[in-house]
């Protein structure tokens, strides 16, 4: 490895047109860690992946990679190695040849080419070396052809690993399994790592830090725990787990619902119009303490779950259980600890 | 009368060879540099040829050609530069068409490791064009086989002549239709067969097998 770098974005803009896809975003990607950069479609993220690979060019900020400025630089002279969503191996080349490809161009000794090549092969554990090696990337399933993806980005040793959604076009197993080799893999290596994904679940499990963003800017960051726990914004908390957006009015020691004048116990310092967001797994059918009335329309089995659908007005509250119910009049229980109550705002995600 | 012809039919053969093989060695680096980096002015520039008639080339190459390289004029190099010039727009309309449908992943996937854009061009444009290369190839070749009015206006003296003058001559100077058909006959049957490669590459093997 060509030593771990951090890396640190400045103050990056990027525009197409009149659309600001990058707006003055700064961030720091610890060195040896693995960062996901978390957000809906079209929030900026894989710009700035994108930007930091050098595929696209910022109109302000810089990209440095410990003490080295990056900004100027293209790509092929950055030492990075990106993994993309789509795999991109070349069709035409074996999969030796496509792990071989970086080396050859570094006029690396044929013999270390095979060695290198056997050696990122088994890193990711492809399975029979000598047989895949020989095949074509079509021959190879899914799971198979990220792995190669991934061997052809470690092989020339980068000193940034950039994932773009590498497991999005993979079926629910397979992007199971590979999340975790792909963690395991990043700690065995120790390379900096950044991984751009829309599935907050693989951000939450996989990453040391979880970056979130909206919009063209960082909502919050943090370890996967402060931001799914203590979401910053009404938008970190409405993303992050399901959950169920109500509007209502602070007043001290209680929350009125807008639209059904219902009443929730706040103990918290917010006055005046506010959003508040219940996760499914934050309230439940019946109990006792603070409940809000509804009626009960839809329960979905998920298997290990029910997931009911709880008509409150206007707004549809979801509510994770573990039995079904029968459609009706129900009471919700709330926790006050689990509210999550922000200032209400115009729209807020991208 | 094939013995008499013979010449002319390798010539012609000879003349469309090169001057296909020159229009690729000059479409296809810069077709792949403006893949990597599109800029209007060049390729704008590379497709003129498109729009100037065959006539007018022939006589304007022949008048460029002549100060500087007098025996390049009348040569069949001569006219294999103009054919090759004439078919440079055809080209880079057919290879950029092909190189702009290589998903922009594949390529960004070889400079991430540190391609060029002449690696680019050579390791993952052309290859994974290649059907598409073969196609162009083919057209290309089959037009530059036909050509007349370039030849004509390149002019040679005597020697050998590509074959579409021949029967220009034998029917308009001669009057000698049989010898003009026989002469279309040959030319077409040389085009069939650039045409075989043409049709394999463009119908699927399930179909051909169907065919059979």
């Amino acid at each position: 490895m060509r030593g771990v770098a951090p890396i640190h974005v400045a103050a990056a803009v990027k525009r197409y047109g009149a659309v600001a896809a990058l707006r003055g975003v700064s961030l720091d990607f610890p060195a040896g860690r693995l960062t996901a950069v978390l957000g809906p479609s079209g929030c900026g993220k894989t710009t700035l992946l994108r930007a930091i690979a050098g595929f696209l060019r910022l109109d302000e900020g810089r990209v440095r990679f410990g003490d080295d400025d990056v900004t100027a630089l293209p790509p092929q002279q950055r030492g990075t190695a990106m993994v993309f969503q789509s795999y991109a191996l070349w069709p035409h080349m074996t999969v030796f040849d496509n792990v071989a490809y970086g080396l050859r161009l570094k006029r690396v000794p044929k013999p270390e080419i095979a060695k290198r090549v056997g050696a990122a092969l088994a890193l990711v554990e492809i399975g029979d070396i000598d047989a895949v090696a020989r095949r074509k990337p079509a021959a190879l399933s899914g799971g198979q052809q990220q792995r190669v993806a991934l061997a052809r980005a470690l092989v020339v040793e980068p000193r940034v690993l950039l994932l773009d959604e590498p497991l999005s076009n993979l079926d629910a197993k397979v992007r199971q399994r590979l999340r975790v080799e792909i963690r395991r893999l990043q700690r065995r290596v120790g390379i900096t790592t950044v991984y751009v994904t829309h599935d907050q679940e693989e951000a939450l499990a996989i990453a040391d830090r979880v970056v979130l963003m909206s919009a063209g800017r960082v909502v919050q960051a943090g370890t996967p725990q402060e931001v799914y726990l203590a979401p910053a914004t009404e938008f970190a908390a409405d993303f992050l787990g399901v959950g169920t957006r109500l509007e209502a009015r602070a007043e001290p020691g209680v929350l009125v619902l807008d639209e059904t004048r219902q009443r929730l116990p706040y103990a918290g310092a917010e006055r005046g119009p506010v959003v508040v967001v219940l996760r499914a797994s934050d309230v439940a059918l019946g109990g006792a303490g603070a409940t809000l009335g509804g009626d009960l329309e839809e329960s979905l089995f998920l298997g290990d779950r029910w997931r009911h659908y709880v008509r409150i007005g206007g707004a549809m509250l979801i509510v994770d259980g573990d039995a079904p119910r029968a459609a009706g009049p129900v009471r919700v229980s709330v926790s006050a600890a689990r509210l999550r109550v922000y200032p209400r705002q115009g729209g807020s995600s991208c | 009368m094939w013995r008499l012809y013979l010449r002319d039919v390798f010539y012609t053969l000879g003349v469309a060879a090169a001057g296909a093989a020159l229009t690729f060695a000059l479409a296809i680096p810069v077709c792949g540099w403006l893949r990597a980096r599109a800029f209007g002015p060049v390729e704008f520039l590379l497709k003129v040829p498109l729009f100037v008639p065959f006539v007018v080339v022939g006589h304007a190459l022949r008048v460029f050609l002549s100060p500087w390289a007098p025996g390049l004029a009348g040569s069949w190099t001569g006219i294999a530069v103009a054919l090759a010039w004439k078919h440079l727009g055809l080209a880079a309309l057919l290879l950029l068409g092909a190189f702009r449908a290589v998903d922009e992943s594949h390529l960004e996937a070889a400079r991430n490791v540190g391609a060029g854009t002449a690696r680019l061009t050579k390791d993952v444009l052309v290859p994974m064009s290649a059907p598409s290369l073969a196609v162009s190839a083919v057209l290309i070749f089959s037009s530059m086989l036909a050509s007349f009015s370039i030849p004509l206006m390149m002019g040679r003296g005597g020697g050998a002549q590509m074959l579409m003058i021949d029967v220009y001559y034998r029917f308009g100077q001669h009057g000698d239709f049989e010898t003009a058909a026989a002469l279309g006959v040959v030319g077409y049957l040389m085009a069939m067969g650039a045409a075989l490669v043409y049709l394999r590459r463009l119908t699927p093997p399930l179909q051909r097998r169907s065919l059979r």
